[in-house]
């Protein structure tokens, strides 16, 4: 639905919801209105409708397939006395809905010249038998009651193009028979005319979309400006509204505040609603804050701020149509008299009065702080007045009523023409599925529409016929619209049969309409076909896009494909290089994925995956070091290579060259070889610097100690660090971790000495003490270290498999059979204290290790 | 000099009174403690207190100092600000107990009267 059928069918809804609030406001209860306004707003916001064989604009189609009953019927509406025929369509539908406010709306500059002009409107000076719509002495009094065309008509004057509108009109009209062209406005056709309308100008649509943020940004200004002032408002503390709140519960969270910018009680927030009271509330009036309190929860009960809002949102869309202000301020009064009605039932009736009065004090006192009066709402106060005080208990009757009176509104209103096809049927068969189609409709129209114009323009050559016949344009736009609508009448035809309507003496025209209308058909042919081929290049275009579209992702897929293949690689690489029960990769393995690594293989190392080493000139590498710049990473790695390779900075930290060195066990020192095997064996100390990458650290040669220390020292934080348990570890500044060399850990006491007497963590050569160095935080815990099986630590009987220390170290010792063994998670507190040894499974294990 | 301040404004001129010249942001942390103001808003009352003279800001980190005692401070009259912020369609767009325009006494008994008839 276009915007302007949403904004006529809504004005029809408007207009037929003010007919029955001024015939039936008495009787039905307020809340009826309410509800009724809330389906015009949602008529008027929702662009869609439903179809619906009882809509009233169904009904009005399928009522009026014959001239007789068209012209009844739409004298009947015009209140046209005279029952003379309307001709054109857009005079019908003036009259249709019978709201020309007379002064209003021919006052209006534009409004005549727009009309009248170019429409052949019979109403001539001489004519005199019809009256020019605007000043139609039917319409109602109606305050304001502008009706659509005014609104729709409005700014198309104003856009200065008066041909224009006459040609859709035209094309309206010539869509159906001559003979009904009248019946178009009381239905659905009035609609489509409305979105053919709306496509007409970009120009329309530019002034559309200034009228619309010009109302939406003074609302919004207004809007925030008030807020922003409603949230300075001071909290209020009182034992009364306290109660008050839980007596009177509600989902959203309630506050009630005090301002002294305020003069009367007011509700704001949707989600956070906000009762706002004014300082000068004589608060102390319980009696009469109870009411004050029962009229702003009803109002946040039923949402009323946001359909407030709504509201608004509707009357900036909508800022031409006059009917939507009718209805904002109606609405808002209605709402105002349903919380009303609300509050008087929740006290009882026999309070009405007593809340009049209330209300009636409010305003006193709050009118007394200024001398300025108003006499402005004064029908809006006395109505609410008079509406409290007529509140009777209302009978389930009434109340059915009203849900019926809801109901059928909707369905008759709100909906859209529903048997659509049916009713063309009635007709005469007339093409117009564009008009089901709102877009095509419009590209269609506007194609026709151009071609019209200057067809119009050229015709004004012929001059003095054209103008003499008051029927001569419409019968040019019955013509035309017919070449554009129906390939079966031919022009000629239509133009007979205006030509019998209209005095002979335009013949003559009409014949040279016919030959323009042939033109024009052909004109339009081109159009068409340049739309065509304009669509059959937005397909091509759609199509590449789609291509490139497929390409990229093929090219996504497979560089999807190429991950999973890597991802399947490295798995099954980990599979094989590993036994199962060491998920954990080497040292080697990480150096090898490390980023360094295409650096380290310029100089010639590679990685063997079968041997899990690092290779250099075809040996094994069994000691592999790159201290970088400080804090950057060093990696160190052992085993049972053949070569020992530092790699070699300069400042800029580019690697020079490598050093290489003969590697064997007897390099590392005693205690460490015993401990070599296990390591040997998969076990080994893994460690992670903050930022994820590994700083692994093992064992390593003895001489490589002294300068690891003078490394640690150089970081300046040794004592922070708590590393270098015998030499044997280094850290990254600032790190909080350990550095181990096989399985020996530092912890913060034992370090210095140890680490003094220059000696490893192990009293060396002797096996019967601790073979471990065992952080005393987790021996704390209940980690003990076995005498009998070598370096074996164990908790609660079992042996230690793996200890996981997030962003410490990792302690692995997979020669555990897996029924005896333990996994353990090392908890930490924000200080980095180690609080708890948690026992997880294997499988848990497996998760933390993949996370990392 | 006397200077008119509505309650909001005075309430951020007691934080000052109180605890003598503090930050903007700790001004905005008590208040929020107390009446439940966000920054941004006890900001803007910042900002109003010094452009009537109440407050001066000084660096670094906006230090507010209240230029005059309480004892010289008066409420502001309600009505002198009202009409300025809540103006136009403000009472249309909330749900205001009670239009914004004020009656004449002769309106407000007649619909003392229309209450009489109808009870």
């Amino acid at each position: 639905m276009s915007l302007m059928a949403m904004s006529i069918s809504g004005a029809v809804l408007i207009l037929v919801i003010l007919a029955v609030r001024a015939g039936l406001k008495g009787w039905l209860p307020k809340r009826t209105f309410a509800v009724l306004w809330t389906v015009a707003l949602i008529r008027l916001l929702i662009p869609f409708s439903v179809p619906s064989s009882w809509s009233a604009y169904t009904l009005i189609q399928n009522a009026v397939p014959e001239t007789e009953q068209v012209r009844y019927f739409t004298d009947m509406i015009a209140g046209n006395p005279s029952g003379e025929a309307v001709r054109f369509g857009s005079a019908a539908s003036s009259r249709l809905y019978g709201t020309d406010t007379a002064g209003d709306v021919g006052d209006l500059p534009g409004w005549e010249d727009g009309f009248g002009d170019g429409t052949g409107m019979q109403s001539g000076p001489g004519s005199g038998t019809q009256k020019d719509p605007g000043r139609n002495p039917q319409s109602k009094s109606g305050a304001g009651s502008g009706a659509q065309m005014n609104s729709a008509q409005n700014p198309q004057s104003k856009s200065g193009e008066e041909s224009q509108p006459n040609s859709a009109s035209g094309i309206q009209s010539g869509r159906q028979q001559v003979s009904s062209i009248a019946s178009d406005f009381v239905s659905e056709e009035m609609l489509s005319f409305a979105e053919h309308f709306a496509a007409l100008h970009p120009m329309l649509r530019g002034i559309w979309a200034a009228g619309f943020l010009l109302c939406a940004v003074a609302f919004a200004w207004i809007y925030f400006r008030c807020c922003r002032e409603f949230q300075m408002s001071l909290p209020i503390e009182d034992c009364f509204l306290e109660n008050w709140q839980r007596t009177h519960p509600l989902r959203r969270r309630l506050s009630i505040r005090q301002s002294d910018q305020i003069l009367s009680p007011l509700s704001y927030g949707v989600w956070r609603p906000v009762i706002l009271l004014p300082k000068s509330t004589k608060c102390g009036d319980r009696f009469q804050l109870r009411y004050v309190l029962e009229h702003e929860y009803v109002h946040i009960r039923y949402f009323d701020a946001a359909v407030k809002l709504l509201m608004a949102a509707a009357l900036c869309i909508h800022w031409f149509n006059p009917c939507v202000y009718l209805m904002y301020i109606f609405f808002n009064r209605d709402l105002e008299l349903a919380c009303d009605e609300a509050v008087v039932r929740r006290f009882g009736e026999e309070e009405k009065s007593a809340y009049a009065m209330a209300l009636i004090e409010m305003e006193e006192e709050k009118s007394g702080l200024l001398p300025l009066a108003n006499s402005f709402s004064k029908n809006a106060i006395e109505e609410r007045i008079g509406a409290i005080m007529k509140i009777k208990k209302i009978s389930p009757l009434v109340h059915g009523l009203s849900a019926a009176l809801v109901c059928g509104t909707t369905l008759l209103f709100a909906t859209s023409c529903g048997s659509y096809e049916e009713a063309e049927k009635t007709m005469e068969a007339v093409p117009r599925a564009e008009a089901v189609d709102a877009e095509e409709a419009k590209t269609n129209n506007s194609v026709e529409t151009k071609s019209l114009s200057v067809a119009l323009k050229e015709l004004g050559q012929y001059g003095p016929s054209a103008e003499q016949s008051m029927l001569l344009p419409s019968s040019i736009g019955t013509a035309e619209a017919h070449t554009a609508g129906d390939q079966e009448e031919t022009a000629a035809n239509t133009a007979e049969k205006a030509a019998k309507a209209a005095a002979e003496d335009v013949e003559k025209a009409i014949a040279q309409v016919e030959a323009e209308a042939e033109a024009l058909r052909q004109a339009e042919k081109a159009a068409e076909k340049a739309i065509e081929q304009i669509a059959e290049v937005t397909e091509q275009t759609s199509k590449a896009a789609e291509g490139s579209g497929r390409a990229e992702k093929a090219a996504y897929a497979d560089e999807n494909g190429k991950h999973t293949a890597q991802a399947e690689e490295i798995s099954a690489g980990s599979d094989t290089e590993y036994t199962t029960d060491n998920p954990y990769h080497s040292v080697a393995y990480m150096i090898s994925i490390g980023e360094e690594f295409e650096e380290y293989e310029k100089f010639g190392l590679s990685y063997d995956k079968k041997s899990d080493f690092l290779m250099y000139k075809n040996q094994t590498v069994g000691f592999f070091k790159d201290e970088t710049k400080p804090g950057v990473y060093t990696r160190l790695v052992e085993g049972s290579g053949d070569l020992g390779i530092t790699v070699n900075r300069e400042k800029s930290g580019k690697i020079t060259d490598f050093s290489v060195f003969p590697f064997n066990e007897n390099s590392l020192t005693d205690s460490s070889v015993s401990e070599d095997a296990a390591v040997k064996e998969g076990s080994g100390i893994i460690r992670w610097d903050d930022s994820g990458d590994i700083v692994s650290i093992v064992s390593f040669p003895a001489e490589e100690r002294g300068n690891l220390e003078a490394y640690a020292a150089e970081q300046g934080d040794a004592d922070e660090a708590k590393a270098v348990p015998g030499g044997t570890g280094s850290t990254d500044s600032g790190s909080k971790t350990e550095a181990v060399s096989g399985t020996a850990v530092s912890s913060e006491g034992g370090l210095k000495t140890q680490a003094a007497s220059g000696g490893s963590a192990y009293s060396e050569g002797d096996p019967n003490t601790e073979k471990t160095s065992l952080p005393k935080e987790y021996e704390k815990l209940g980690v003990k270290t076995s005498d009998e099986k070598n370096n074996e630590w164990t908790y609660k009987g079992k042996g230690v498999a793996v200890i996981y220390d997030k962003d410490h170290w990792i302690y692995t010792n997979d020669t555990i059979p897996e029924k005896k063994a333990v996994y353990l998670e090392v908890v930490r507190d924000k200080k980095d204290r180690v609080t708890e040894l948690r026992e997880i499974t294997k499988k848990e294990m497996q998760k933390l290790f993949d996370e990392e | 000099m006397t200077v008119k301040l509505f309650d909001s404004e005075l309430k951020v001129m007691d934080v000052l009174w109180r605890e003598g010249d503090s930050t903007a942001k700790h001004i905005s942390d008590v208040l929020k403690e107390e009446v439940g103001w966000n920054m941004n808003t006890t900001y803007t009352l910042i900002k109003r207190c010094i452009k009537k003279g109440a407050i001066r800001r000084s660096e670094p980190n906006f230090m507010c100092h209240a230029l005059i005692p309480k004892e010289e401070v008066q409420e502001a009259e309600t009505n002198e600000l009202i009409n300025k912020i809540y103006d136009g369609s403000a009472d249309k767009l909330f749900a205001a107990l009670l239009g914004r325009k004020k009656l004449s006494p002769e309106q407000i008994a007649r619909l003392k009267q229309i209450v009489g008839e109808l009870e």
